[in-house]
């Protein structure tokens, strides 16, 4: 299995994605019920099933779920694997970077620090 | 390569790039900041391993720009998928010390080390906690 990178500054798009609440809603139904249609999902929202869709695209921007064709139907099914890998990855590399920036930075005197 | 993710710092700090060099492109400077432990010669297409946080990796050095830039790749000894790609740069700054530019992003696909079903409750545990946030804040 592979996975998709987190499309532009991973943890910001990853986590712009989930500030709606919305789009938390859907993922959540996405997990708990398994792969779904705009259709289906917008029925007990108080929004449109275009405006579903634009709201799936931003999770399938983000890595967190995928449209799949069955007969003439798309479905959308959650994909946290690539949230999991890409935010382990990204909170442990940073971490370790931290650390390291704090020893550097314990070699000299920083006029400033940015990041 | 996963082009968008990434780990990036950047750190402005005192003394020139040729100081801040030595830091960067040695192994005793490696030792100093870097790693635990470094064998290693820097230079393009030198290999060797560092311990890392008890992580033993196999690093290759791929480019040197003296007092600019090192690239090098580096993976767990047990596990060349997890392979990433470092840059260290090094920029003078006009009023003296030197900008410390440092970019990590893998260069395999992240790998599963972590079951579905595990990866999905931690999906559930975050939008649990967003969801915790979002009513705080109304």
């Amino acid at each position: 299995m592979s996975a998709e990178p987190v499309a532009g500054d991973a943890l910001d798009v990853l986590f712009g994605a989930l500030a709606d609440p919305t789009r938390r809603q859907l993922l959540q139904r996405l997990l708990a019920n398994g792969p779904a249609t705009a259709t289906v999902l917008a029925e007990p929202l108080a929004c449109s099933r275009q405006a579903v869709v634009k709201h799936l695209q931003a999770l399938e921007a983000a890595g967190l779920a995928t449209p799949e064709r069955v007969g003439r139907e798309v479905r959308y099914r959650a994909t946290p694997e690539r949230l999991a890998s890409a935010v382990g990855w990204l909170l442990d590399a940073g971490g370790s970077w931290d650390r390291r920036i704090d020893r550097l930075r314990g070699r000299n005197q920083p006029t400033r620090n940015r990041r | 390569m996963n082009d968008d993710v990434c780990v990036e710092r950047e750190i402005e700090l005192e003394g020139s790039a040729a100081e801040l060099w030595e830091l960067v492109a040695t192994a005793d400077g490696w030792r100093q900041w870097l790693v635990d432990d470094a064998a290693i010669e820097i230079e393009v297409g030198g290999v060797g391993e560092v311990v890392d946080d008890t992580v033993h990796r196999h690093v290759r050095v791929v480019q040197v720009e003296p007092e600019r830039s090192l690239t090098f790749h580096w993976w767990e000894h047990d596990d060349p998928s997890s392979v990433s790609e470092v840059v260290i740069g090094l920029v003078g700054l006009p009023g003296g010390g030197c900008r410390v530019h440092i970019v990590e992003r893998p260069l395999q696909p992240l790998a599963f080390a972590r079951s579905t079903q595990q990866s999905m409750w931690e999906v559930r545990a975050c939008l649990l906690a967003l969801s915790v946030h979002a009513r705080a804040r109304v």
